[in-house]
């Protein structure tokens, strides 16, 4: 993925998916790109991860942290992952606080009584060395004071914070509520979406419209189209090698008038198609619009650096 | 499709070559394919994101032992198609769509306050999670433990530079260092769920 993609697919957009707020056709993109691109399946994995910590941080504010509590918070397995975070966020403060401990415990620590000292011994104490030694334990119960008012003023922050987010969870649950009608009605439709999808198929024999496309050649050429019928669930394309030379290779649709992808492939092999050696992909119809695309084909060396072979452009008709 | 389907070990070994693309991966692609279904099933608030996740994972073994081979798409991508028809099925289920939420508006609230900064960190459930916390970083190896701890530490903004240090000290790019992380995290996760649970 170019740096150009990476960008498409910065945190950001990453947070509001996982937040709930991006468009239905947004969510179902990234939906089939966490699990069919590595990639951003790896990317979103860390961001979630930094996202929860920031939310037991107290890091997460605002609008999000209102979309965090409503929308991310309705999973066990997420609120699990929270209270996953809290725990190591709890650890970290705790070793975090331990050497500020051992200095306490540590700076005057008992004297072992000398026992073959006389008992005289104490009026010839060396008056400037006790001295020291008291502005020495002075200044540590100062330290200490100072930690301790501080850190009384932090529990104080921290128990005003958590009566505040109380009574906001008591708003949140009315807000709930309301939106739990809201997505009961929302199950009537999605009931709707999936009879038209019960009608339009049987179990996984997906409908398909393939498109052979040959390698680009500098002649003037027509432009292949490809037809989708209604009811069509794929678009399989099969771009041509003039020679297979890569183990692997990517597929990147793009649209050429604004140079935007629409869609990307897995790491993908050749295969045989008579003589010839073909890249195969496919992807959903729903993606095409009736214009003119391009696939740009990229082959992955063995060591892993990808080199542009070629863009096979064609065109979309809808029937 | 047979529901009462169960594969065999050659369809099974079959379903792992599959998935490694023709790269042995050790069992590790199946495994981190089910943690991607497992994801994207509780994204979208299932009530049992695993047993969906099995389900997929199931259904495309019977599949490629039926049709014999799958090319017209990556295994990653057919995953996510019959993940999505698994998922538009597990909608039909009346009960299960409506329990969801029900079940969603009330242990939101619950949770949300045990996590508010107000939480008791000696209440016996906390005391367990962190007991489990400790005796799952144990398990974990003194260089993995080194890096999850100094990963995920302190505030956001001194985060970023503290990860920068981290890769360039392991030779690690970010994204390297990002992706072993979270590998890190989810295997401890897992081992304090079930710790908890067992407890």
């Amino acid at each position: 993925m170019s740096s150009q993609d990476k960008s498409a697919y910065d945190d950001q957009l990453l947070i509001r998916y996982l937040l709930g707020e991006l468009p239905a056709e947004e969510t179902e993109r990234l939906d089939e790109l966490s699990i069919a691109d590595e990639e951003v399946a790896a990317r979103l994995s860390g961001v979630e991860n930094d996202l929860v910590d920031a939310y037991v941080r107290a890091e997460v504010k605002g609008e999000d942290l209102r979309r965090f509590e409503s929308f991310y918070l309705s999973s066990a397995n997420r609120r699990e992952k929270v209270q996953f975070a809290r725990a190591l966020l709890t650890r970290e403060r705790g070793t975090a606080t331990a050497p500020a401990m051992v200095i306490r415990t540590g700076v005057a620590p008992p004297q072992e009584p000398d026992k073959k000292a006389s008992p005289r011994r104490g009026l010839q104490w060396p008056w400037p060395a006790l001295q020291l030694g008291f502005a020495s334990a002075a200044a540590v119960l100062l330290i200490m004071a100072g930690y301790l008012l501080v850190d009384n003023m932090r529990l104080h922050e921290q128990m005003r914070e958590s009566r505040n987010r109380q009574s906001e969870f008591d708003r949140r649950e009315r807000d709930l509520r309301s939106e739990l009608d809201q997505q009961r009605s929302a199950y009537a439709q999605a009931q709707e979406e999936l009879q038209h999808f019960r009608d339009s198929q049987s179990n996984l024999e997906l409908t398909t419209a393939p498109l052979l496309l040959l390698p680009p050649s500098r002649s003037v050429s027509a432009v292949p189209a490809i037809s989708l019928r209604p009811g069509t669930d794929l678009v399989v394309l099969l771009l041509t090698l003039e020679s297979d030379d890569f183990p692997a290779y990517r597929v990147v649709l793009k649209d050429p008038a604004t140079r935007q992808i629409r869609w990307r492939s897995a790491t993908v092999t050749a295969t045989s198609a008579g003589e010839k050696k073909v890249v195969s992909v496919s992807f959903r119809v729903g993606l095409l619009k009736p214009q003119n695309y391009i696939a740009e084909l990229t082959g992955i060396s063995a060591q892993g650096s990808s080199e542009l072979i070629a863009g096979y452009p064609f065109r979309a008709v809808l029937k | 499709m047979k529901r009462d389907w169960a594969p065999t070990q050659d369809s099974f070994r079959h379903f792992l070559h599959w998935l490694d693309e023709g790269v042995d991966s050790g069992g590790e692609r199946y495994l981190e394919m089910r943690r991607r279904l497992v994801r994207y099933f509780d994204r979208k608030n299932c009530l049992s994101p695993d047993e969906l996740a099995d389900e997929t994972l199931s259904r495309v073994a019977q599949k490629l032992e039926d049709k014999g081979s799958i090319t017209e798409l990556s295994p990653a991508h057919y995953c996510y198609v019959v993940a999505r028809f698994v998922f538009l099925e597990y909608l039909r289920g009346n009960q299960h769509f409506q329990s969801s939420f029900e079940e969603a508006a009330h242990p939101v609230l619950q949770v949300s306050l045990s996590g508010s900064p107000g939480t008791d960190p000696e209440s016996p459930d906390q005391e367990k999670l962190h007991e489990c916390l400790e005796h799952c970083l144990c398990q974990l190896s003194d260089k993995d433990r080194g890096l999850i701890l100094e990963y995920y530490q302190g505030e956001q903004r001194a985060r970023t530079e503290r990860r920068s240090e981290l890769a360039a000290r392991l030779g690690l790019s970010m994204n390297a260092l990002s992706i072993r992380a979270c590998r890190i995290r989810d295997k401890l996760e897992v081992c304090v769920r079930k710790c908890c649970r067992e407890a």
